[in-house]
């Protein structure tokens, strides 16, 4: 028996990307794709310009999509920030039913993020 | 009378293409959906209409974190957005045979993997579509005076969906369109009761004003994006829904609160349940439900 509201709690109930900074960063990086880049070429930029802390920072560089869903990103967002770190198939990190057989994704794949500038 | 009818139909970008490693009965059935969308095309044409009122809810196009309004309606002249694959695909597809972007062929779709919603949406916009400024601002000016708060953008940027659905109901552009963005996903949503109101409000505008209008509500039915529940349709509540439109019950609507839609993974009927509200209690025709393994499709029509 699937109960949706336990397992949204973070987003629906608990509505934690109403105070989440990793919203505005997601936010931005779509608009500027170079600032994905910089998670892994200068992460402190986050921690400066951004109310985030460690442990946010630390779910954006780790492509922590599990860690991101709770600590409030949100989802759609998390689809945006998945697709540009190169996580194709997103919902086989987090757990969710998906689509059965469907083919193995490249988690932690940082490709995407050079693909994802050329658009 | 201005109101000349309505239609539910989802926006899903997955409409419009099928990735390789989907089965063939996927392929079957996004095809009955393409289906569906057409016999709604035949109810656009039918009514006469000749401005659209697109009721859409934002992809984090127009608006983010920074302000993410419940409704906004669009006041400027022109929308614009591109579509989720090539023009000619999308053509190819839906029926659009006009090129209201004479001029603007610089084109690029997401690369493999990237959301949709993202393709070129910052660039060139090859879609543009004149906006009903007359009938936009009346409704603005008449929403306050009813008691409506309504908030206002000069953002009119269509994400793919939006131009997806728009396509289907419009495909030679020839009717012009007013857009009303809303909060189908970023809770907390607008509760039930007042997108009904709302489309109360909306339709005792539409019935004065001059225009012929019909109403497209985008969206749903239940999936689950960017959640652990992705994969999971819950096709009871879908059905539910229908049934009780069928019946000409929409005002059931009122009955459930923004945790019951979002519980149901249908936050985007908020667009479903203004239509309902402009169209009122009157039974609707439920043309198909296509449930995908990520979604369920519903697409429905009111008659004037």
């Amino acid at each position: 028996m699937v109960e949706p509201l336990k397992i949204l709690k973070p987003f629906v109930t608990d509505m934690r990307h109403l105070t989440s900074a990793l919203n505005i960063i997601a936010s931005d990086m779509i608009r500027d794709r170079s600032l994905a880049k910089k998670l892994d070429e200068d992460p402190e930029y986050f921690l400066k310009t951004y109310s985030i802390d460690e442990a946010e920072l630390k779910a954006m560089k780790d492509r922590d999509l599990v860690a991101l869903f709770n600590l409030g990103l949100h989802p759609f967002l998390l689809v945006r920030f998945a697709g540009m770190m190169g996580i194709l198939e997103y919902w086989q990190q987090i757990g969710a039913p998906g689509r059965t057989g469907w083919p193995s994704n490249s988690a932690g794949n940082t490709e995407g993020i050079l693909n994802a500038s050329k658009i | 009378m201005a109101f000349v009818g309505a239609a539910a139909a989802p926006h899903s970008h997955l409409q419009l293409f099928t990735r390789p490693a989907e089965s063939e009965q996927y392929r079957k059935d996004v095809q009955k959906g393409r289906e569906a969308m057409l016999v709604l095309r035949e109810q656009v044409e039918k009514s006469g209409a000749d401005t659209i009122l697109v009721i859409h809810d934002d992809h984090f196009v127009n608006f983010d974190f920074r302000c993410y309004p419940p409704f906004a309606l669009f006041v400027g002249k022109e929308a614009s957005g591109s579509g989720v694959t090539s023009p000619q695909e999308i053509e190819r597809i839906t029926g659009a045979t006009y090129r209201t972007y004479a001029g603007k062929e610089d084109y690029a779709s997401a690369p493999s993997g990237i959301p949709q919603h993202m393709a070129n949406w910052e660039q060139q916009k090859p879609y543009v579509y004149d906006v009903n400024t007359k009938l936009s601002v009346h409704m603005l000016q008449e929403l306050m005076r009813l008691g409506f708060d309504m908030p206002f953008t000069a953002n009119g940027t269509m994400d793919g969906e939006q131009v997806l659905t728009t396509n289907f109901l419009n495909p030679k552009a020839d009717k012009s369109i007013v857009l009303l963005f809303t909060n189908g996903y970023v809770p907390p949503l607008p509760w039930p009761k007042r997108c009904y109101a709302l489309g109360q409000a909306i339709r005792q505008i539409l019935d004065k004003a001059d225009e012929k209008v019909f109403v497209l509500a985008t969206g749903g039915m239940s999936h689950y994006p960017g959640t652990p529940l992705y994969g999971y349709v819950d096709q009871a509540f879908d059905k539910e829904v229908l049934s009780f439109l069928a019946e000409g019950k929409g005002s059931r609507f009122c009955d459930y609160t923004p945790d019951d839609m979002m519980e149901h993974g249908n936050g985007e009927l908020v667009n479903w349940i203004i239509a309902a509200g402009i169209a009122g209690d009157k039974p609707a025709t439920v043309v198909d439900y296509v449930p995908l393994w990520h979604i369920g499709l519903g697409y429905v029509y009111w008659e004037v």
